[in-house]
């Protein structure tokens, strides 16, 4: 499609801008960033893993996160955690839905991309690549930093999402 | 000191026990309110939560027989999981190893016991792969459904095996603290994951020497 092409080619030069920490992807009038995306290093015989991070929608129209790839890993999913009764329950979610002027975090005990099946071994201080594509056909690529935890899982970290 | 706990319905609970539902509200009910007694209170002192724990003995991650009788003299930290768990056990896990570099020293008076209970899939050597990379100090353990039900069941966790659309295979909705027992190996504290381990270590520092 004739709008994938013009927002790759315009990640692309975003990418060589900006480096690696975040990321934007133009689709139709709305733009999404993608920062502070990381993956959680796990020992090398662990199946699987999470990628988080925060996804802003900065432009006037609801965006929607169709699926996220990467080659570190067979299958990758988007999965919501539910907390009720004293138990927590991972849901696969067929794709989030960011309105308009907002953002979303992906976060340890809430949302997170299931890294199914790795591939690789994830070594802390390593980038590996996470491919977001969004409804309408846009997708844009995004370098996550391995690291063993996020800074702030000492505790009391935040639950924004509560459904 | 808040938390959440109430309890599902038997009929999908692994525990084929009738009589569980009703026995677990009456020691949920304890802790909730041991806890509140906890937090009002001004004592320094953790509470005994008489009613959960006990001696249990299961396979370590090297396959000898461990009872939590061996662990005398040293505190205890103990949570249930699974190694192909990607979100809640791996981060307690980065969890327990923070805690055990922040105690310095102390840790030498620590052992952490992380209990599979996915053993179809955990097998010793997956444990203690798993393991490693977060501490050589931890000690997986894991047994029969069986063994693991009434082990569960003294400290009142809960796993319940989901058939999901996921293609991981299948996953577990758990409960998730940590246990802390005193060297006695009674427990005196539940730790949830809105638990700083700047918290959980002065916690645990209480009932160190």
């Amino acid at each position: 499609m004739k709008m994938e092409k013009m927002s790759r080619g315009l990640f692309l030069s975003l990418i060589l801008i900006f480096g690696a920490t975040s990321s934007l992807a133009v689709a139709g009038n709305e733009t999404v960033t993608v920062t502070d995306a990381w993956v959680r290093a796990v020992p090398p015989v662990a199946a699987n893993s999470a990628a988080y991070f925060k996804l802003t929608n900065s432009g006037e129209k609801m965006v929607e996160l169709m699926s996220v790839t990467s080659p570190i890993a067979r299958v990758v999913e988007l999965h919501q955690v539910l907390h009720k009764d004293g138990l927590s329950t991972m849901k696969p979610v067929k794709s989030v839905s960011v309105p308009a002027k907002s953002e979303f975090k992906f976060e340890p005990a809430g949302y997170h991309v299931m890294l199914i099946d790795l591939q690789k071994t994830l070594k802390e201080g390593e980038k590996v690549p996470l491919r977001f594509s969004l409804k309408g056909g846009a997708s844009f690529l995004v370098e996550a930093d391995v690291k063993f935890s996020q800074e702030a899982e000492g505790g009391g970290h935040e639950h924004h999402h509560h459904h | 000191m808040t938390f959440q706990y109430s309890i599902i319905s038997s009929d999908v609970h692994p525990v084929k026990d009738s009589q569980f539902g009703l026995k677990n509200f009456a020691l949920v009910a304890g802790l909730l309110l041991s806890c509140l007694f906890a937090a009002i209170g001004t004592a320094k002192e953790l509470p005994v939560f008489n009613k959960l724990g006990g001696e249990f003995t299961l396979t370590s991650h090297t396959g000898q027989p461990v009872s939590l009788s061996q662990f005398k003299g040293k505190v205890v930290l103990v949570n249930f999981g699974y190694t192909s768990c990607p979100d809640i056990c791996p981060m307690v896990l980065a969890r327990l190893t923070q805690l055990e570099r922040l105690l310095g020293e102390d840790a030498e008076q620590l052992q952490v016991l992380f209990i599979s209970f996915d053993p179809e899939r955990d097998s010793q050597q997956q444990l203690n792969s798993y393991l490693q990379y977060f501490s050589s100090n931890f000690i997986g353990l894991t047994g029969s459904e069986k063994e693991l039900a009434a082990v569960a069941r003294q400290f009142g966790a809960i796993f319940v095996k989901q058939e999901s659309d996921s293609a991981s295979g299948p996953l577990f909705s758990h409960s998730d603290f940590i246990y802390l027992l005193d060297k006695q190996g009674k427990v005196r504290g539940l730790f949830s994951n809105q638990d700083t381990i700047q918290v959980i270590k002065e916690k645990i520092l209480t009932v160190m020497d």
